[in-house]
């Protein structure tokens, strides 16, 4: 890697941290001693066959857990900058505000393209002085959504095709100024151009935050993350830069996976 | 081909029974469709006849009184009680409808309360009328009253407001809730911005059938809201006159048919357009 | 499928605090009806000649001295109402589910359910009038009777209310049944009507017998349609073509002459309660039967 020297000279700053996960729902376990770490400034990507964990992650990450039923964290510890997320004392709030979480399925709340962007900021309050058409359209054209719908920001969301809508969905997360971004399969209707603006939007945040994006597509892992972990049957089977992940010397199931012989 | 061949007698036996059951099914489900047809038909065919204006607003008159003059203060006092009913009981249903489908209780709690819900339902109407006159108008002092009359109705009306906005609330996704959690907001939020208006189209179809169902029951407010005549305003105190119990004391009394058949058809015109609207916000409601 | 999780502010606690009133008002409601009409029954008992006299000795004569209080005739024509509006209703009810879940074509079920909501939906008192220009002015013209009230008067109109409700849950009953099971038999070479009768209506056995009760618990608690036809009279029933008096007339025709407090008021009540016991407990065999049609039917 050609900036390797320059990444062992600064230390390397860690943002999530997560230590022999294991999460069981309703008994069954889905993660099953999941260790990793996302540094600062980074995207890293997390692939694996379909019901794997991958998304049970995100939602340790976020706290979204609570709200399935019967999942319980059994063992293991995971934290965000040094706070533990398993902390009852820490407000679910404030956590999902500082970390947001994209969806699988891009959802458009039952109001105008403005008020879904600031959803969040009404309900947190950290306008400091801004006018809220001015920072709607500010987030959005963070999320590469402006161009394309400044002149109809004030019409409901629900107009929107599926590609815009993700977009959108980013942009409501990035309203809350997060400082963490996590995604859940973000370009899975997508089609290609849709699939590359995403991507680019996603390179450029990765500037100022880490990122953590769940997908099954290969390729996008290749194209946009700095690591990769792959998951199988809720452990992780390979991690690391891209090539040393899914590279020839590594486990033969990810081979198979990544290779396509596994669904 | 088989079936060329000589069926068997069995076989024939089959295929004729296979004809007389679509027959017969067909018979029952074109009676289903004729029978209320006919029905509205009817009352249409002498209603209109003493439909007008005037009658839809002037109070009764005549000898025997309501054997000419109109419903006027009939649909005032029908529009009051359901009113008061209605402001009583779709608070408390809406607030029973969120708390039984979003805070998911445990299986236990949701299936008796549910329950209860539906033995509320089942209490024959004649039932709440004598419950209605002993507690409200004899045992709290309100005396046949609109207050009493209103009361009695949101017990009639809740169950139908509950179950209704209950399915709405369901058939709202799952995903649409942890979109919004995500973000870091609370319950409160939640459910005003996002599922109560998601929602509106049920929510406002099970409200049009409950008020539907309510302006035309009369057993439970025969004896804890109604008079016979009434004129000059409404007091919460006072008794008033309604569509059901003015069309009941028409034909009891034997007071006047061509007045009978006005005011049967402005019920059933109001249940129709009921019922139309009901049935346009579900297909909103389903296609947001 | 699930819901918004653990409460996340002070204001969502309050909120579901609220919200509780609201899911337990309908049982405080339903518990505070269960208490005031027992109480009601309870006040004047003392002058009712015990339950048997009450439900069968004796007759209904408030002015006699001393009065009788006894509901017998009541529950007669009660009785026979029910029998009689149900045997038509049951198979026509059925029949019509039946045709909606399994026979008829989309466009034909989508003017059949909301004709159907339509016909549930008729305010009683509406019925009891057209009962009145139809039924009972037909008996007089047609058959010469001098009164056209009688018991077949109201059983007839009481089938047409509660065909609907009879309908609509059978039906839900049919839909339930797993479409794969009709696929199976149809693909071993059996009729439709073979398959339905065999197979379909077999699996949805305890959906349609709570169809059927729920017919019967609205006929039951009818008030004002039977009260306008069923003549009003508290001789005992012989026959269909006799007036009679069922529970749900004597109730809406006596309440209003008797003061709170009396024996006579008393009885009224008792004979509320008994209602309000009998629909409870169909409604909790509905329960049961629903439940275990869906699960028969999923399982």
């Amino acid at each position: 890697m050609n900036g390797s020297t320059a990444q062992a000279l600064a230390p390397v700053e860690i943002a999530f941290e997560v230590e022999d996960l294991h999460v069981h729902y309703g008994g069954a376990p889905v993660l099953r001693g999941v260790s990793l770490a996302v540094e600062e400034s980074s995207i890293l990507a997390i692939l694996g066959p379909s019901g794997c964990g991958k998304s049970t992650l995100l939602r340790v990450l976020n706290r979204t857990l609570e709200l399935v039923p019967d999942a319980r964290t059994a063992r293991g510890r995971a934290s965000f900058r040094g706070q533990d997320l398993h902390d009852r004392t820490l407000d679910p709030r404030l956590l999902r505000k500082r970390v947001g979480l994209i969806p699988q399925r891009p959802t458009a709340f039952p109001m105008s393209i403005s008020e879904n962007v600031l959803f969040g900021v009404r309900f947190h309050g950290h306008w400091r002085g801004r006018r809220p058409l001015d920072l709607a359209a500010e987030v959005l054209a963070r999320a590469g959504l402006l161009e394309e719908v400044k002149d109809r920001l004030r019409e409901p969301a629900a107009r929107l095709s599926v590609g815009q809508l993700q977009r959108l969905c980013i942009a409501r997360a990035l309203a809350n100024e997060p400082e963490a971004l996590l995604l859940d399969e973000p370009s899975s209707a997508l089609d290609p151009v849709s699939t590359l603006r995403i991507e680019e939007t996603l390179r450029q945040l990765a500037r100022d935050m880490p990122i953590v994006l769940v997908t099954h597509h290969v390729a996008q892992a290749r194209r946009v993350a700095d690591g990769v972990a792959v998951f199988i049957d809720g452990r992780v089977a390979a991690m690391g830069t891209p090539e040393e992940a899914m590279g020839p010397g590594t486990d033969p199931r990810v081979l198979d996976f990544v290779e396509g012989r596994s669904a | 081909m088989r079936t060329a061949e000589r069926p068997s007698a069995a076989h024939r036996g089959a295929h004729l029974a296979d004809r007389l059951f679509t027959v017969m099914a067909w018979g029952c489900g074109l009676l289903g469709i004729l029978l209320p047809a006919s029905v509205v038909a009817f009352l249409l065919v002498d209603g209109t006849r003493a439909l007008s204006w005037r009658f839809l607003t002037d109070r009764p008159r005549g000898f025997p009184l309501g054997s000419a003059g109109g419903i006027g203060p009939a649909i005032q006092g029908s529009l009051a009680l359901v009113g008061i009913g209605l402001a009583v009981a779709l608070p408390l249903a809406l607030g029973g409808a969120i708390w039984l489908s979003e805070l998911r209780p445990d299986r236990r709690s949701s299936h008796l309360l549910r329950f209860l819900v539906e033995c509320l339902a089942a209490v024959p109407s004649v039932v709440y009328g004598l419950f209605g006159y002993a507690f409200f108008v004899v045992f709290l002092r309100f005396g046949i009253s609109l207050l009493a009359g209103g009361l009695v109705l949101a017990a009639v009306m809740f169950p139908i407001l509950l179950v209704s906005a209950q399915e709405a609330l369901a058939a709202v996704g799952p995903e649409v809730r942890e979109a919004a959690l995500a973000l870091g907001v609370d319950h409160t939020y939640v459910v005003k911005r996002v599922l109560l208006r998601r929602a509106w189209a049920g929510l406002l179809a099970g409200v049009v059938l409950a008020v539907g169902h309510a302006v035309g029951s009369a057993a439970p407010i025969l004896f804890t809201a109604t008079v016979y005549f009434r004129d000059g305003g409404l007091g919460l105190r006072e008794p008033v006159m309604t569509l059901p119990t003015h069309l009941y004391f028409l034909v009891a009394e034997a007071i006047s048919t061509d007045q009978a058949f006005g005011t049967a058809l402005v019920l059933v015109l109001a249940l129709l357009v009921f019922n139309a609207a009901a049935l346009a916000l579900r297909r909103i409601g389903a296609h947001p | 499928m699930h819901g918004l999780g653990p409460p996340l502010s002070s204001r969502d606690r309050l909120g579901w605090g609220l919200c509780l009133v609201g899911a337990t008002a309908g049982a405080l409601f339903l518990a505070l009806t269960a208490a005031f009409v027992t109480r009601e029954a309870a006040a004047g008992w003392h002058g009712i000649d015990g339950l048997a006299g009450f439900l069968w000795r004796d007759a209904w004569s408030p002015l006699a001295s001393p009065p009788t209080l006894g509901v017998g005739h009541a529950l007669r024509s009660t009785a026979m109402l029910a029998v009689t509006s149900l045997a038509v209703a049951i198979p026509l009810g059925i029949g019509i589910g039946i045709f909606a879940s399994e026979v008829a074509p989309a466009p034909v079920r989508a003017v059949l359910q909301p004709s159907l909501e339509l016909l549930a939906g008729i305010p009683a008192v509406v019925y009891g009038f057209f009962g009145y220009v139809t039924v009972v002015r037909g008996l007089e013209g047609g058959f010469g009777m001098v009164s056209g009230e009688c018991l077949l008067a109201a059983a007839a109109i009481l089938a047409l209310m509660v065909v609907p409700f009879i309908a609509s849950t059978s039906a839900e009953a049919l839909r339930a049944v797993p479409q794969d099971l009709r696929d199976a038999a149809l693909s071993l070479g059996a009729t439709r009507s073979h398959v339905i009768r065999r197979v379909v209506l077999r699996r949805a056995t305890p959906g349609l017998f709570a169809a059927g009760a729920l017919g019967l618990a609205r006929a039951l608690s009818e008030t004002l349609a039977v009260l306008m036809l069923c003549g009003n009279a508290v001789a005992p029933p012989g026959s269909l073509l006799d007036r009679g008096q069922p529970i749900t007339a004597l109730l809406a025709t006596e309440l209003g002459e008797s003061a709170a407090g009396t024996p006579k008021y008393a009885a009224l009540y008792g004979a509320g309660l008994l209602l309000l016991l009998v629909a409870l407990s169909i409604n909790a065999g509905i329960w049961v039967l629903r439940r275990r049609a869906l699960a028969h039917a999923h399982g």
